[in-house]
């Protein structure tokens, strides 16, 4: 069994140690166990995944105060004979509340953004990508530690809100370590993918953020800002040559690294005439200003705004998205002007997610209930018309009995035509983003 | 052609007796049911609600919930609901903010822990008062008021039911759009005759079939003045399902903390 790194237990020495002069009772605990399977329609059957388990509890610390709690652990039973997991610490803090103040410290998981499925402004916390298989997109975040200060505005006006988190969070992603060599007549070419720098703690590396939210009875909306680490990585370049010519020997490493960004956001909802109207914006501000440095991100823009609206109650309810994405300064790989720079700037196209100067999503999505609420399902196809590469995910819950819940759903990727190449330049299916179809099966039990 | 003069000058007579009784049933009936509405209530409880799901097969779920509500001046209500059991929807919280003003739409917010974020829930047209309250054989229709003009009142008679006797009204529909957004084209009341207090509903559906029914019940006097019940019963008649609302340890307060009202309040559970 692998156990959470040092972070967490020091922010659970931290949480306890405050905890500790106040006599603290319980208010509340909870504890699921959830045994899932997992598996690739294409393979040739059922691989058990494994089982996840969690605990939350939490407590009143004197008049003021207040605790979370909460522990998951993930058993991975794929390989039967070699069975892994870890134990996590997953969110622990406390709060003291001065008035309309809550300040808040500990390790804890947020969430931004009012549009349903996709926030482009929900980047406090990073998510394991390709590394834990989860039913929801939500069970994909990773804590963060952070000393969190919300103010609550005035009735049911909405929160103002601060946050500093002095460790640097970058997304979990799966180990891409490669190495391919090249024979270019007598000279030889050897890339080498070598394994991401994660940040490490630094006074100035300190992640903050802040964001206003407003509930204006049938409109609500926010803004915020985040200057965080970049939740994915950019490229660190560096070629060496040696050897004479003909036959000479160039190594290129490509060193996965994180960078800063700030990222501005809004969005807002509003209810009208029976429409659900939800609109949400992120504009990436990364550290290359004018499109000049291959490796680095260009600024961006993400948006999303969806309508839905409930055709039969409570059966369906029916939603439309589009999701534009611009990229400042993009420069199409065959602008370079060296054929290296041609090549990289082809290769970080398929890698960073910015494989066009825009691209426009077009969404779907299906929900609803049975009358009695035992049944749900929701299912959202999603299609990038310029890399005309897709994603649909859909899941039906049915509640056995209080406390029992079934779910099965899957992910599938795909491309309009097969074999089509711009599906690499997509975000959903192409080679580099690990997203692979999966079905699954899941039982939890809520006690 | 004396005789056709007499038959109409008759006709006429009993129509405009028949209009000006309905007309005087009618004027009753509304009197009935704003004397009903205006019942003294507390301005503010504190309670928990047991709710008890039936299925056609007579299988049972129960959910409970914690319970807080304000009267204000103005006549705007606020309700705050916590769910506390079972345990896969425990922390869910509920908050509705009803105004008086007809032409304000009401305000709907709830928190999902497994989301964490309140999502404010659209309360204006579509399908807002026919859809299903948590999950149950009530509509968020049923738990409000038919007022007029949207709904115009006949007092039918008098009918004792459980040996109490009742006045038993009938609300209409004012035209197809109001059957559209409650559901229902019109509905039976009994009302008790001495203590103003609805006893038994039944519900006539779209088509004007009888759908739903309505039974409440274990009336007692709150803090000496309030008259509150204690169960009432809905039974889908359509899907053979029935609800019953239970609810036990209801204070009547003077006042509550305004803060149990406010999204903070949905956020963080205190």
């Amino acid at each position: 069994m692998r156990v959470a790194g040092f972070h967490a237990l020091a922010a659970a020495a931290i949480l306890f140690g405050a905890a500790a002069p106040a006599p603290a009772f319980a208010e509340g605990a909870s504890l699921y166990v959830s045994p899932k399977a997992f598996f690739e329609p294409s393979a040739d059957g059922l691989t058990f995944s494994g089982v996840s388990a969690g605990i939350a509890a939490d407590g009143i610390l004197g008049d003021n105060g207040y605790a979370f709690v909460s522990a998951e652990t993930d058993v991975d039973l794929s390989d039967p004979a070699l069975p892994t997991g870890s134990i996590e610490l997953k969110e622990a803090y406390a709060e003291l509340t001065v008035g309309e103040l809550d300040l808040s410290f500990g390790r804890r998981i947020l969430a931004w953004g009012l549009a349903d499925g996709f926030n482009p402004t929900d980047n406090v916390n990073a998510r394991r990508i390709g590394t834990r298989t989860t039913s929801t997109l939500d069970e994909r975040k990773i804590p963060a530690l952070m000393l969190r200060a919300s103010y609550a505005l005035p009735g049911s006006l909405g929160s103002v809100e601060a946050l500093v988190m002095p460790l640097p969070g970058t997304n979990d992603l799966p180990l891409t370590v490669s190495s391919a060599t090249i024979l270019a007549g007598p000279a030889t070419i050897l890339n080498n993918f070598l394994a991401e720098e994660i940040p490490e703690f630094s006074w100035d590396g300190m992640e903050y953020g802040a964001r206003a939210m407003f509930y204006f009875g049938g409109f609500s909306c926010s803004a915020s800002w985040l200057h965080a680490w970049d939740r994915y990585p950019d490229i660190r370049y560096s070629t060496t040559t040696t050897g004479s010519p003909p036959g000479t020997t160039t190594t290129n490493e490509y060193t996965p690294v994180h960078r800063r960004v700030q990222v501005f956001g809004a969005d807002a909802q509003a209810s009208l005439a029976g429409f659900d109207l939800r609109a949400e914006g992120a504009f990436f501000l990364t550290g290359d200003t004018d499109g000049s440095d291959i490796f680095t991100k260009n600024h961006s823009l993400q948006a999303v705004a969806q309508a839905s609206r409930q055709l039969f109650s409570p059966w369906l309810t029916i939603g439309l998205g589009w999701s534009p994405a611009w990229v400042v300064a993009w420069k199409a790989p065959a602008d370079w002007t060296t054929d290296e720079d041609r090549a990289n700037a082809e290769e970080m196209r398929k890698r960073n997610g910015q494989g066009y100067a825009f691209e426009n999503g077009v969404s779907l999505s299906l929900r609803g209930n049975s009358s009695d609420e035992r049944v749900s399902w929701d299912a959202m196809g999603l299609y990038n018309v310029a890399a005309r590469d897709c994603m649909t995910r859909a899941s039906v819950s049915w509640s056995l009995a209080d406390g029992i819940n079934l779910k099965v759903g899957g992910s599938l990727y795909g491309t309009a035509i097969p074999d089509d190449p711009d599906r690499e330049y997509g975000v959903f299916g192409n080679e580099a983003a690990d997203a692979g179809d999966e079905l699954f099966v899941e039982l939890r039990f809520d006690f | 052609m004396n005789i056709t003069t007499k038959t109409l000058k008759a006709s006429a007579l009993a129509a405009f007796a028949a209009i000006a009784l309905v007309a005087a049933g009618a004027e009753e009936a509304q009197a009935i049911l704003d004397r009903a509405a205006a019942s003294p209530s507390p301005p503010a409880t504190e309670g928990t609600m047991k709710m008890v799901l039936v299925d056609r097969n007579g299988g049972t779920r129960e959910r409970t919930i914690t319970s807080y509500s304000v009267s204000l001046p103005n006549g705007d209500t606020k309700r705050t609901m916590v769910f506390e059991a079972p345990a896969d929807v425990r922390g869910t919280r509920f908050l509705t903010i009803a105004y008086d003003a007809p032409e304000k739409d009401d305000e709907q917010y709830i928190f999902i822990p497994a989301l964490r974020k309140v999502r404010s829930i659209g309360t204006s047209g579509g399908d807002s008062k026919t859809g299903a309250f948590l999950g149950s054989d009530f509509t968020y229709a049923d738990l409000g008021s038919l007022d007029a003009p949207e709904f115009s009142a006949v007092l039918l008679g008098e009918e004792t039911v459980d040996g109490t006797r009742c006045w038993k009204i009938e609300q209409k529909a004012a035209n197809p759009e109001v059957v559209k957004k409650y559901g229902y084209s019109r509905v039976i009341k009994w009302i008790d005759s001495s203590g103003y207090a609805l006893r038994k509903a039944e519900y006539h559906n779209r088509d004007g079939k009888l759908a739903k029914r309505l039974a409440v019940g274990g009336y007692e006097t709150l803090a000496g003045k309030y008259r509150i019940f204690t169960s009432m019963t809905m039974a889908n008649l359509e899907s053979g399902t029935k609800t019953t609302l239970e609810f036990t340890g209801t204070k009547a307060l003077d006042s509550i903390d305004p803060n149990y009202f406010t999204v903070r309040f949905l956020e963080r559970g205190r």
